[in-house]
């Protein structure tokens, strides 16, 4: 074990720590640090040898973190939790084996976020960091629109009362 | 002793009210109820809305469609309102002369002065000149380090550098010797080559001086008078950004363009007034006071609001089965306002602040299809069915019924399509308007102003109020108070400003803080619903003098905003009116006006008619 942090936390400086459980896994580890250093986020990276829960691991590394942030990478998968989170609930969770750079330096935008308390970047890579007014980014190609429950219940409402077979509806304005 | 109901079709609420009726004619209204109007107000499809409302009220005192003696529809004046907006300045960019897109994490710190060469070009550099490096998406951070060391290292001064990726802090933490990066640039092939060029990098929270400063730019490119005139946009537009390009070219500069958005014609009996939209709101409103009475409004074609105008007037032939050609608009509402466009010729995806007047027009006809409509209902539910009672008549008995008022008494309805002001004097006489510009113009600022381009989210943001989300459990609501949860809230929410919404908060896709987007909502409300208040007012009041009026009484949905009803009341202090919202039957709020008064007036006929 080196010296210094010990099982691999550093809990004197403010960094957010991360867990490297896979030996192998340095080419998933490299972007996810490099997403927190664009963000100007301190990090310590650190390999060791425990093999337990990946959620408990990142729990435990948010816990020791002076900023609250801890992640945990093994070969299944990468945990990004926080020292105000119960320990089964972890922020995100990413189980894919075939994650891309971008994929993994947007999580480490995402854990510096986490610190910033900035909106995180949650519809994949292509989303622009936030820019303030003077100046957005141009909008991006149309995505598909998310359903919103609202407005189908509107629509079904409409259709059943066309039909004459309502029901209660709330107070509308 | 017999029982009734009074329907009251709107725009967006069909109301109705159930009551018995007394052999002396004494009115008790028993049950009331509330659902969204199907269809358009005044069509046949809103008869399904119709019996819903009649059911949901009978089931609450327990009685059955067949036990009602009548049901008493109102005389809707149909209103059809409809808004548009004309922008009238855009900014354009010509030969890239800047980028001003401010991105959250530039690199380095400083001024940097050079021409402008791409990296593959470095190596082979001019030695006598300093060079502002442009590095495209594909070139990987560390590389694009490891090339501006090697440059340096061979002499080639490098003053500061563009780049296309998210990579400016990456690259600077690279490099030996630091220079300022502005990075997230989109159109880095578009940057022109062999260019004097400047790129600035202010501290982080700070924001960017020199090239802010149009003498500061004379000096740094060592402009004429003339030429420092024309730099002065580029300036302007790059104050308050912590990191700015500025490159001279040629012809390069950034102009507010005029856009021609067409005419406006106000007809009275004896004027004809034409005037030029890109003027501006107060034009607009000022012209339209002066040709009194107004007769009808006309718009250029092929504008929006030509193309808007074209639309109501459709909407109403089609609604009332009249020739097109017979509808003419009456009323319209002119509001400046802001709204960001995406420039024209910009690098980096940048948005500039335009000119734009909001419009709103309305059209309002006699011919009612509430008979049809009367048929309909009475062959579906086999009772009785009568259309009985102008509208506004019957709104203003309804909120008479309100503990605290009397003649004089005016009623506003702010509504999602038009305002309307009702006025009974003490004679009893009544005097009603309709004016364009409601609910749904407001809603569309919103949608502007923001650039939300989701009218859905521009109707959430008008109506709830607004907290920002600072931790996993807790968000501050914009009075101050904090609010924490028990449960982590969802990371979508995390750090944003949210909307507090029946169901729940819901994310504002927005960059702009909490107080702009609460100053945008409170505005939208002022230019629209206080304007259209006083105007509306005036219309009715004796000597179209509001001091005349004791009472006012806000009706409709817009009645029940947080905001609203304190922004009108503020207004008319002035005139020493009593104004709040309306409470029908002590028990109802500012719901139910029209139903209400429709049941009081057929137990004051005696039942009859």
């Amino acid at each position: 074990m080196p010296m210094g942090p010990k099982n691999g936390i550093d809990e004197a400086r403010p960094v957010v720590n991360l867990l490297v459980t896979d030996p192998s896994a340095d080419e998933r580890v490299q972007p996810i640090c490099l997403g927190l250093e664009e963000e100007e986020i301190p990090w310590h990276c650190q390999p060791i040898a425990d093999k337990r829960d990946l959620t408990a691991l990142a729990k435990q590394a948010a816990d020791g973190s002076k900023l609250g942030v801890g992640l945990a990478v093994d070969e299944d998968g990468i945990v990004l939790h926080h020292r105000d989170l119960p320990p089964g609930k972890p922020l995100l969770t990413l189980t894919e084996k075939e994650l891309n750079a971008a994929q993994l330096r947007q999580l480490g935008a995402n854990a510096a976020r986490l610190v910033k308390g900035n909106p995180l970047l949650l519809d994949g890579p292509e989303e622009a960091a936030p820019t303030t007014v003077a100046a957005k980014t141009a909008p991006e190609t149309p995505r598909p629109e998310a359903v919103d429950p609202d407005r189908v219940a509107d629509l079904v409402s409409g259709a059943l009362a066309a039909l004459g077979l309502g029901w209660q509806d709330k107070d509308t304005r | 002793m017999s029982l009734i109901a009074g329907v009251d079709i709107g725009n967006n609420t069909t109301e109705v009210a159930v009551a018995t009726i007394q052999d002396d004619g004494r009115v008790t209204v028993q049950a009331s109820s509330i659902v969204r109007t199907v269809g358009i107000k005044g069509t046949l499809r809103n008869v399904s809305a119709i019996i819903m409302a009649l059911d949901l009220a009978l089931e609450k005192i327990r009685r059955q469609r067949r036990d009602l003696a009548r049901v008493l529809l109102n005389e809707a004046t149909p209103v059809i309102g409809d808004v548009a907006m004309e922008t009238i300045t855009e900014t354009v960019i010509t030969e890239s002369a800047m980028i001003g897109h401010n991105p959250g994490t530039p690199g380095g710190l400083g001024l940097g002065l050079g021409t402008t060469i791409t990296l593959a070009d470095l190596a082979s550099a001019d030695q006598n000149r300093s060079h502002i490096v442009t590095i495209p998406p594909t070139t990987a951070f560390r590389d694009a380090a490891e090339q501006l060391n090697r440059a340096e290292g061979q002499g080639i001064r490098v003053a500061a550098a563009i780049v296309g990726n998210d990579d400016g802090v990456l690259i600077h933490n690279r490099l030996d010797h630091p220079i300022p990066i502005v990075d997230e640039v989109l159109h880095i092939d578009r940057i022109p080559l062999g260019m004097p060029a400047a790129v600035e990098v202010a501290a982080v929270g700070r924001s960017i001086e020199k090239l802010s400063n149009p003498y500061d730019i004379a000096t740094l490119f060592a402009l004429d008078p003339d030429e420092t005139r024309s730099i002065l946009p580029v300036a302007r537009a790059l104050t308050g950004t912590r990191s700015a390009v500025v490159i001279k070219t040629p012809h390069g500069e950034i102009k507010a363009r005029r856009i021609p958005a067409g005419h406006l014609t106000l007809i009275g009996p004896s004027q004809k007034v034409a005037v030029a939209v890109d003027k501006g709101a107060d034009e607009i409103m000022a012209r339209l006071a002066e040709v009194s009475p107004l007769g009808e409004i006309q718009a250029e074609a092929g504008t929006n609001v030509g193309g808007m105008f074209e639309t109501v007037r459709q909407v109403m032939a089609d609604l009332t089965q009249q020739p097109v050609s017979e509808i003419n608009v009456q009323d319209i509402i002119a509001v400046d306002t802001l709204v960001p466009q995406a420039v024209s010729g910009s690098l980096a995806g940048e948005y500039a602040m335009g000119n734009a007047v909001g419009l709103a027009a309305m059209v309002e006809t006699n011919q009612l299809p509430m008979q049809r409509l009367a048929r309909k209902l009475e062959a579906e539910i086999q009772i009785q069915v009568r259309v009985a009672g102008v509208e506004a008549e019957m709104a203003i008995l309804g909120a008479l019924t309100t503990p605290g008022t009397r003649a004089p008494l005016a009623i506003l309805d702010l509504g999602g399509g038009s305002t309307d002001a009702c006025l009974i004097k003490s004679s009893g006489e009544i005097r009603a308007c309709h004016l364009a510009g409601a609910g749904d113009m407001v809603t569309m600022l919103i949608d502007r102003e923001l650039a939300l381009d989701d009218l859905d989210m521009a109707e959430k943001i008008k109506f709830y109020p607004l907290a920002k989300v600072e931790t996993l459990f807790h968000m501050r609501h914009e009075d101050g108070a904090v609010q924490f949860f028990g449960d982590p809230l969802d990371p979508r929410l995390f750090g944003r400003v949210v909307v507090i919404t029946d169901e729940g908060p819901q994310p504002v896709e927005t960059t702009e803080p909490l107080v702009k987007i609460a100053a945008v909502r409170k505005q939208a409300k002022e230019k629209v619903f206080v304007l259209n208040a006083l105007r509306a007012l005036r219309k009715v009041a004796p000597a179209n003098n509001i001091r005349l009026i004791n009472f006012v009484a806000l009706v409709g949905g817009s009645a029940l905003d947080f905001e609203i009803p304190r922004m009108i009341g503020d207004a008319l202090t002035a005139y020493g009116v009593v104004t709040g919202r309306a409470n029908i039957r002590g028990c109802e709020g500012p719901r139910n006006a029209v139903a209400t008064g429709l049941v009081l007036a057929h137990g004051e006929t005696g039942g009859k008619g």
